[in-house]
This record gives C-alpha cells, structure tokens and sequence, in this order.
C-alpha cells in the first residue's frame, strides 16, 4: 500500500521543484570576465595568511584587478582600474608573504586593496607616471610583523623614489633623482633598495645606473654606472630585474642573442655566458625567471626562444662571492613552452608547461619531480591550430622527492586561461571575450542546409525535385537507429518537462544561433547562443605583429556564413559551424543584386563630414558649421522589418508611420558653447527632416543614439539652466507621415517616390524627454523576425553596471501630458506623462549580476516571432533572449505535459467512474417522476 | 521710478532696433550637376535670423545626360555643403522653394530644396523666376515636462487650503427642498 504512494510522491517531486525554479539563470549567460592576464602580474597568494587556501591574483591587460578561486575558476572579486588613458602601459601587482593585502600600482596611482574581498585600504598618487611598485619584505634587515611597505618608483618631469606605509599609505621618505636618466626599475635587497635608471650614452646606447638607497631613511648609499659597453642598445634588451631576494640580479643581452650578461646587483661584475644556438632558427626572445622570495635560494631560469622551439638554462648565485654559474639545462622541446617558479621554505621550484607536458624540477639539480602529459589543454581552436601555452603560474607542494600536488594556470596562444591540478584541466575562463571588439550572430550551416536543399526542390522540375526528395529521405533514414534510441529519453524528458532547449536536437526556434566575437589580438570566436558555456572554434585570422591593432566589422549576409572584413582587406568569408575558411573556389553567390554595378548612394564619414557619392560621383555632403564635430551617426538598421505601416488608434482611424529605409541620425556637438545637435538625415538626397539643438550639454558624457522603424532616441546630461534642471535625459522622437489620422499627406495616392523628386512637406516629427536618474552609455534595440513583436529599448547603465530593457510603450511620445488619457487613449496603452522615468527593477536584464565594461550589445532575431538574442560585449559577455510582447508563440519552461496528461487521465477515470452512477441517478428520478 | 521706467522702455526699443537692423548675411547658393567640374551660381541670397530674399537667381545648364544636381553652398572656412536633387526639378514650369537650415545662432548650416507643380503649393513670396527661399530654424530641443512646484509663501509656509464645508454648507439645499416638500404635502393632505 505505501510502496505506490511513494512513487507517486517522488514522481511529483520533480515538477514540483520546477515549478519555483525561474527562467533568470537559464536562459541568460554571463562571463565575469578580467582580461588576458599579465605574467608578472599574476600570482597565487594566501588572503588569510593563516589559512592555507590560496587564491589566483591578477591585473590584466585591461587593466581589471581580481581574484580568482582556483577550485572552480569563479571570481571572487573585482575592480577596474582606471588607466589614465595614457599610452605608458605599465601595471604592477605585488603581494607580500604573509600580507592581507595586494598592491597595484597603474598609470600614477598605488593602491592597496585587501586581498580577502577586494576593498580599498589606501591609494596614493605619484607626480609622474610609475615605473615600478615593489614591497619591501625586510625593513632593517629582519621580518616586519605588521604591514609591509611598498616602494614606488615614478617617472616624469621629478622622478623620485616613495617609500609608502604598508598600513596608512602615507609616505615615509622619498628621495628625487637628479639628471635626466629615465627610470627604469626598483629591486629591494635584504639592506638595500637599488633603483635602476637607463643612462643614453652619446653614441645612443644605454647604460645601467644603478642608486642605491637606504630603506630606513632613503639616503642615498652608493651610486654607481654598470660597464654594459656598446651592447645594450635599447632597454629592451634587459630581460630582468630581479628584486626582493636574497641577491637581486640585472641580466641583459646583446641585439643578437648571442651573450648573457648577469650581475648581482650591489656589486660591480658582470657574469658572461654565451648563449647556445640549438636550432637554426634565431632566438626570439630570452626570459629569466627568478623567485620572488627572500628567503628563498638565489636561484634563476633563463628561457629561451625561437620561432619553433625553446630550452632553458638554471643558474646558481654564490652568495659569498656573488659569482653566477650555470647549474644546469633544460632540453629543448618543440613549440613555446612556459615556465613558472614556486617556492616552498627556501627550496625554489621550476614548473615547465610546453604542448603536451607538465613537468617540475628543483632548482638544485635537474631531476624531475613529477611529469604530467597533457593530452590538450580542452579548449576550442583552429582547425589544425596547436594550442600553446603563454606564461604560467604554479604553486607546488612536494613531499620528499616528488610533487604531490600542483596547479598551475596557464594563459594560452588562443587567449583561455585555464587551470590544471596534477595535469588536468579543472576549467578555463574564456578571457579573450574580454577584448572583443566586433561580434555577429549568424545560423549554423546545418540548419541553413535543410533551407538550401527545400530550395534546391521548389525551384528544380518536378521530377528532379522528386527524386531529389526521395534520396533526401534516403540520407534521413540513416539517422533513424540513432533517433530511435535517444526517443525513450526523449519522452521521458517531454514527460516531466526537463528536456526545454538542452536536447541537443535541431533548434527548431532559432536560439541557437552562433555569435562570432571578433577579438582584439585578431582572433575569431565562435559561441553558441544555446550553449554558451563552450567555446565552438577559435582561429587566428588576423596575423597581427604585438601592438598591431585591427578594426574588424563582421557580418553574416548568407546564412553559415560570417564575413570578416576590416580597413586592411576586404570581406573573408568562414563557415559559422566549424569555423572552415571558405575558399575562393566555393563562390558565395550574392542574394541581392551586386551593389558595385548598380546605382547606388554610399556614404561615409571622412574627417568631420558625411560625403555621398552617388554612382561614384560626389552626391550630397554634410559638413557641421566651424566648431561643430560628429559625435555619432547611426542609419536605420538594413534588415529592420515593420509589421504596420501605421498605427491604429481606438477609434480605428490610422496614424501613418514615416518608413524610410533611408533615414540616419547624426549627433553632432559645439564645444564652445556646450551645445548639441540632433539631425536626421535622408541619406539618398542629404536633406534634413529634422533637426533639433541642446543647449548646456555635458560633452564629456556619453550621447547615445539609436534609431529603428520610424523613431530615434538619444540620451545626454545636462547642466543645469534656467529652462533645464541638471540630469540625464533620454529623449524619443517618432516621426509620422502626418499628425492627423487618416492622412497620408501630400504623398497620399501614389506609389512610387523619389526622395530626389520629392515635392512633400516634411514628415512630422513628435518628441518626448524624460529625466532619468542615471546615464546612458549605449543604446539597442530588440529586433524580431518580422516587427510585429514591440520593441524594447536597451541601455547599458555604465554607473550600476546594468543593462535594462525599456518597453517602447512606456516612452511613448504620444503619452498625454498635463492631462489623464482619454479612453480611448488608455485602450491603446498611453499613460499620463511623468517627467521622471525611473527604470522598474523588472526591466534590468542582468538581474542582481553587475555587468561591467559594456561597450556595445547585439541583437538578432531569433526563428520564432515573439523572441529576440541579445548579446552585450565589452570586458564582461553578457546574452539573454527577449520576449518584448511575452512568448505568445512557444510554451515556457513552466508548462508541464506530465502534468496536462495526468489532468486529462484523471478527468477519464472520473468520467468512466462517474457515469454509471449519473446513469442510475438519472434512470431514478424518470421513474419518481412518470 | 519714472527715470527708470523712461531708460527700460528706451533700452527695450534700443533692443527691438538691433533685432531689426540685425545684419545680413549673402549667401551664394551653387547648382552644380555631377558631371560639371565646378559648380554655377543659382541664386544669391540675403537673409537673417527671420526673413530672407532671393537677390538673383539664374536657371542652371544643365547636361542632358544628367539626372543629379547638386545643390549647396561653401561654407566661410571653405568647405563644401550641400544635397542632392533631381534634374527635371529645374524645369520652368515647376514652383522650387530654397530651404536654408539656421542653427540657434542664425548661422546658415544646411540647405534644402523642394519643387512642386504650380497650383499645387500656396504661392509663396519673395518669388524670383520661380524660386521662392524658406528658412527653417532649427528647433530648440525637447526638454521635460516638469510638474508645477509648489508655491510658497513669502515666510515659506505653504499655503493653507480653504477649510472644507460642513455637511449642512454643502447640502443644505436638499433639506430645504425636502422640508418644503413635506410642508406642501402635509398642507395639501390638510385641505
């Protein structure tokens, strides 16, 4: 008796739990993510230094400061530090032993930030921009007990060295370095602080002068010049300045490679060693790696590489005599490789991480303490494309002879960061989303497939088309076995309604689309809408030198097809399923009509003006009064579909939309007077439809503008005036054939026009501000498959690190203002107009996750009417679908078929119980009545 | 106070005499059709902040193969503003309207043309040879709609509202009639 009971109950258990889960977290995504990290800004490090657990600390290159928890690669906290915009990229993160604090240091600012969650302990600003951070582990020649002080070294007009309180941020002592030798780096010895400064000889080679200061005073101690001869010829030949160990060192090559020259800094010899040639390939670039502890033995890694291999060298200080001898080597293995050094007590570690292996040493002989093969790094790339390893960070722990535990991240060729524990891959953070700066959703190709070949038979004679269809059904039958099997699964995932839109069957609604994110190191990253958590292709398809820069613009004309073109070369077309370049040989045939040979207007922006040509001669231009410059100009989207050419009021009478393809907003601004300008352009004759002025803008705030179907919206700040109060605004203004319903205006009867020949009065434009309580940064809009859904306005809120959703309804223009609607009025869903529009916490599509860093976001249409993708980009990702009008057309998550079918089942057995008794009952009463 | 009130009135005409003999600009509006190398001159215009003028105007050639004719004008620093329109919007019989933009300062930043088949479109003035020139200044931006504020007075206090009527100040009339009423019934039933 209990035994169905409890099936019964475990069976509603389920359902039962669906029912409260919400559609927030699934059907939207969100990479927290930091930016590519630096190497040697990277580094594992104890918050709680009585705690053993660790965290992954980094300041990225776009200069995102976090900690990352290595068990599952989640961020625990996060700043963004301001860069200063200037070009001095330098940015440094140091973490003493033992501290609760990092320390970075960024254009001219030291911060100190607790380790634990990421709160400011103290910032401090230099005069010039920083040139080094460094904490100082020993003060006096023993182990401070509370906060350890930081020493900063800055550049510019005064350089100077600080001295920096580890607890307050106040600054100790600073000392200002006379001549006008550049600064280059600090190194802190157990009893001394050197600063190191790039000394031009007057043949233009550089010489190292090294200060040596007191860290208890900062008096100067000694100074002396490095004979580095004439072989260092730019500073980019010093690989390293070692700082806080037990014998800091400064070691650079010649131009060539060809010689390693070491010293200890404090000391005036120089070690000589020649470099080694293995390969015939010329060595491109030599690293040393050094420990960072001060206990730690004076031990280093020299890595060295060429374009094809790389090998490493350690050598041993002799601290007596501060003599350096090379201990031993590190065979040279095909491909890059990356080594990373742990300490543990005095014992220094060497971790080597190349294609497919893992392996750690001792510094003190070359025997290997453990090795781990990696059979690939579990990341996405090209077709054909090794993955190779960076720079990594490790932190070991060994156990007599042998590792018995290790994690090591590694930053890899494809820009994913990812950890491994013992050799295997515990997750990656796909961190070169982080720097995209073009993004476009297209079909897969397997989709687009079926849509060719349905193609292929209505257009062919009916009996190729038939037996094309016949030997399409053929190819199906293969697929059949394997249907079959999965179908049980199927049913029961229908029955108790989990299987939604994981199944991995056909994407009948169009959610999952591909999104290929260009990035900015010139790769191409395929995500898939529906499943977002795994990479599908990442290739290199730009071939940038470092510091090389690209502007790609993607797109997908041809469905599984994404073009990449950028100002450098023209359009290179990629299969969007697999990534596949699309080859001169498989022609893409243009579905429109080639815009090369026909007559068409172009236009674009060259310095401050817009220039048409049309049929390649010059057409209309738009240059700004002197003073005036463009601050943005968006045309109406090309594939903008518009269900109603009008809207229909109550009363059934008909308010005509102004549809013209050929519309675009220009933002232009006049900084003398703080002054804006909104036009709206018809961009085939270059005339102005409207046109309106600002005064007393913030031009120092963003402007965004949008414009979709028949309406614009832009949003600015504005200073305060007599006739404005001080705020944000967004304003919307929907432009109509006419005002008056009904009326189509002097364009009424005819079919066909000319905006060339056009003899009509302007359209007629309706405006509307609202104050709103934050700025705007950028403006979207949802696009849906055909334009009968609403739209919703999306802008990204740069202040709370939010993108919100604003029904179009609720701006309306046509709200009434001063007055209540009218009834007929409030049946078309126009309210009162209120000067304030605060944004409803339902519309934020992030919910309680910050997305920060937003610069643009995306939208597509998806197959089914009522939804839209969009996909935010900047330094965080963001995607979510929306519904604008709610999904009339598909059934949510929340509909239950087991539940529809027990009803039904439950009403049968009802009816078969009941009925006999109404029978009698029903047989009964005839018999009392006759 | 009357000396005042003379300079405020003297200022205020002063003003007004500016506004009219505001200084007017020339402007030389080009028709230039995409195939010629320079552009002719189509009209020459004065205008201000509120009115403007066609001084001449000379119908431009125009080559038989072109359709395109642009319009514009150089800007003082030199540049080239202008738009584009159809060729056939030249023939004699058709009524064309020169627009001119003026930003909030009264400067000229824009052009635009319009032409439309005589009869059609009222009978515009300042008519020269068929060309008429509009000015469209552009319009101050939408600000919002702010909800009045609440008037205080002069010691700050807002001002107390009228006290409410009592029932009986309100209603009164209703009694009356109903006492009247029963005093009418109760006479008649009397009789």
């Amino acid at each position: 008796m209990l035994l169905p009971l409890l099936t019964a109950v475990t069976l509603f258990l389920a359902p039962a739990c669906a029912v409260f889960s919400d559609e927030a977290w699934n059907i939207d995504y969100h990479f927290a993510l930091l930016g590519a990290p630096k190497e040697e800004t990277s580094f594992f490090h104890r918050p709680n230094p009585s705690s053993k657990a660790s965290l992954i600390y980094t300041l990225s290159e776009e200069h995102a400061l976090g900690a990352v928890n290595p068990r599952d690669g989640s961020l625990v906290w996060r700043q963004i530090l301001a860069s200063g915009g200037d070009s001095h990229n330098t940015s440094f993160l140091r973490a003493g032993e033992g501290q609760d604090v990092v320390i970075s240091g960024i254009g001219s600012e030291v911060a100190a930030w607790s380790a634990a969650d990421g709160r400011l302990v103290w910032n401090v600003n230099a005069d010039g921009p920083l040139e080094d951070v460094e904490i100082l582990e020993l003060s006096d020649g023993k182990e401070t007990v509370g906060a350890k002080d930081a020493v900063a070294l800055s550049g510019g007009e005064h350089p100077m060295v600080q001295r920096i309180d580890g607890a307050s941020g106040a600054v100790k002592w600073q000392y200002s370095i006379d001549g006008s030798d550049a600064p280059y780096q600090l190194s802190a010895s157990s009893t001394e602080v050197y600063a190191i400064l790039l000394h031009k000889t007057i043949l233009d080679y550089v010489k190292l002068r090294v200060v040596a200061l007191d860290p208890v005073t900062g008096q100067k101690t000694d100074e002396y010049m490095l004979s580095s001869e004439n072989e260092l010829a730019t500073a980019d030949n010093v690989i390293s300045v070692g700082a806080n160990s037990a014998s800091p060192i400064i070691a650079w090559t010649d131009a060539a490679h060809t010689t390693l020259k070491v010293n200890v800094v404090g000391t005036k010899s120089i070690s000589s060693f020649s470099i080694e040639r293995h390969d015939g390939n010329a060595i491109e670039r030599v690293k040393l790696h050094a420990p960072y502890h001060i206990n730690s033995l004076s031990h280093f890694l020299v890595h060295y590489e060429t374009a094809t291999s790389h090998w490493a060298e350690v050598y041993h200080i002799d601290l007596k005599n501060s003599k350096v001898e090379k201990a031993y080597s590190l065979p040279r293995v095909a491909g890059r490789g990356a080594f990373s050094t742990s300490t543990a007590d005095a014992n220094v570690y060497f971790t080597r991480v190349t294609r497919d292996e893992l392996s750690t040493v001792s510094s003190a002989s070359h025997g290997i303490l453990g090795r781990w093969s990696l059979s690939s790094f579990g990341v996405a790339s090209g077709v054909g494309e090794q993955v190779e390893p960076v720079h990594a960070v490790s932190e070991v722990s060994v156990k007599g002879d042998t590792v018995s535990a290790i994690r090591t991240t590694v930053l890899l060729s494809t820009g994913d960061w990812v950890l491994l524990r013992d050799g295997k891959g515990i997750w990656n953070r796909p961190e070169m989303l982080a720097s995209t700066v073009a993004v476009t959703f297209a079909m897969p190709a397997d989709v687009v497939a079926l849509a060719q070949q349905l193609e292929v038979e209505a257009h062919g004679n009916p009996v190729a088309a038939y037996i094309h269809r016949v030997q399409r059904h053929v190819v199906d039958l293969q697929k059949l076995p394997s249907f079959l099997v999965s179908m049980p699964k199927k049913i029961v995932q229908g029955f108790l309604g989990t299987s939604a839109d994981h199944a991995a069957g056909s994407d009948i609604f169009g959610f999952r689309q591909i999104i290929a994110c260009a990035t900015r190191s010139g790769r191409l990253v395929a995500l898939d809408a529906g499943h977002p958590d795994r990479t599908l292709w990442n290739r290199d398809v730009a071939d940038l030198k470092p510091g090389q820069s690209w502007r790609p613009s993607l797109s997908s004309t041809k469905d599984g097809v994404i073009q990449v073109s950028s100002a450098a070369g023209t359009g290179i077309n990629y299969n969007a399923t697999d990534g596949q370049q699309l080859a001169g040989d498989l022609p893409i045939i243009p579905d429109e009509p080639d815009l090369s040979t026909s007559r068409a207007v172009r236009y674009t922006m060259r310095g401050n003006s817009l220039e048409a040509t049309y049929d390649w001669s010059p057409s209309w231009t738009f240059t700004p009064i002197h003073g005036e410059r463009i601050l943005n100009l968006v045309p109406r989207p090309v594939n903008d579909p518009v269900a109603s050419i009008g809207k229909v009021l109550r009363d059934r009478r008909v308010l005509y939309k102004y549809l013209d393809s050929n519309i675009a907003l220009l933002a232009t601004a006049h900084d003398a007077s703080s002054k804006a300008n909104f036009y709206v352009l018809n961009t085939i004759s270059g005339a102005i439809i409207y046109s309106n002025a600002h005064p007393n803008i913030d031009l120092t705030a963003p402007v965004p503008t949008i414009m979709s179907e028949n309406w614009f919206a832009y949003s600015f700040t504005s200073e305060a005036s007599d006739a404005t109060t001080k705020g944000h605004q967004l304003v919307i203004g929907e432009v109509f054939e006419s005002l008056i319903p009904d009326n189509r205006g002097a364009m009424g009867a005819s079919s066909n026009y000319s905006t060339l020949q056009t003899a009509t009065d302007p359209p007629f434009t309706l405006t509307q501000t609202y104050q709103i309580p934050e700025p705007i940064s950028q403006l979207a809009v949802t696009r849906t498959r055909q334009g009968i859904t609403s739209r919703q306005l999306l802008a990204v809120l740069p202040a709370s690190n939010a993108i919100v959703g604003i029904p179009y309804g609720i701006v309306d223009p046509r709200r009434p203002v001063n007055r209540d609607p009218t009834k007929d009025e409030q049946a078309e869903g126009l309210m009162r107009y209120a000067p304030v529009l605060d944004f409803d916490p339902k519309w934020y599509l992030n919910h309680q996750r910050e997305v920060v860093g937003i610069k643009n976001v995306v939208t597509a249409p998806a197959l089914i009417e009522s939804t839209s993708l969009v996909f935010a980009y900047g330094l965080d990702v963001f995607g979510t679908r929306l519904s604008p009008s709610f999904s009339f057309d598909i059934l949510g998550r929340d509909f239950n078929k087991f539940q529809m079918l027990a009803t039904v089942a439950a009403l049968a057995v009802a009816t078969f119980v009941v009925a006999p008794l109404v029978m009698r009952k029903q047989v009964d009463q005839r018999w009392r009545f006759l | 106070m009357k000396a005042y009130t003379v300079i405020s009135i003297l200022l205020t005409f002063l003003c007004s005499l500016s506004a009219a003999l505001e200084t007017e600009h020339t402007v030389d509006i080009l028709a230039w059709p995409l195939s010629a190398p320079k552009g002719a001159t189509l009209a020459k215009i004065t205008y201000n902040s509120t009115a403007a003028t066609v001084k001449s105007y000379t119908q431009p050639k125009i080559p038989s193969d072109d359709d395109i004719v642009r319009i514009g004008y150089y800007h003082p620093s030199g540049s080239w503003s202008g738009i584009a329109t159809a060729a056939s919007n030249f023939a004699p019989e058709k009524s064309k309207i020169l627009l001119l933009h003026l930003n909030s300062d009264g400067e000229l930043y824009h052009v635009g043309f319009r032409a439309s088949d005589y009869g059609s479109s009222s009978a515009a003035s300042h008519t020269k040879d068929g060309l008429s020139v509009e000015l469209v200044k552009v319009r101050p931006g939408p600000t919002p709609h702010l909800n009045k504020p609440v008037v205080v007075n002069a010691d700050g206090t807002v001002p107390s509202k009228e006290p409410e009527k009592t029932f009986l100040q309100k209603y009164w009339y209703f009694i009356a009639g109903f006492l009247v009423l029963q005093v009418v019934m109760s006479s008649g039933k009397g009789e």
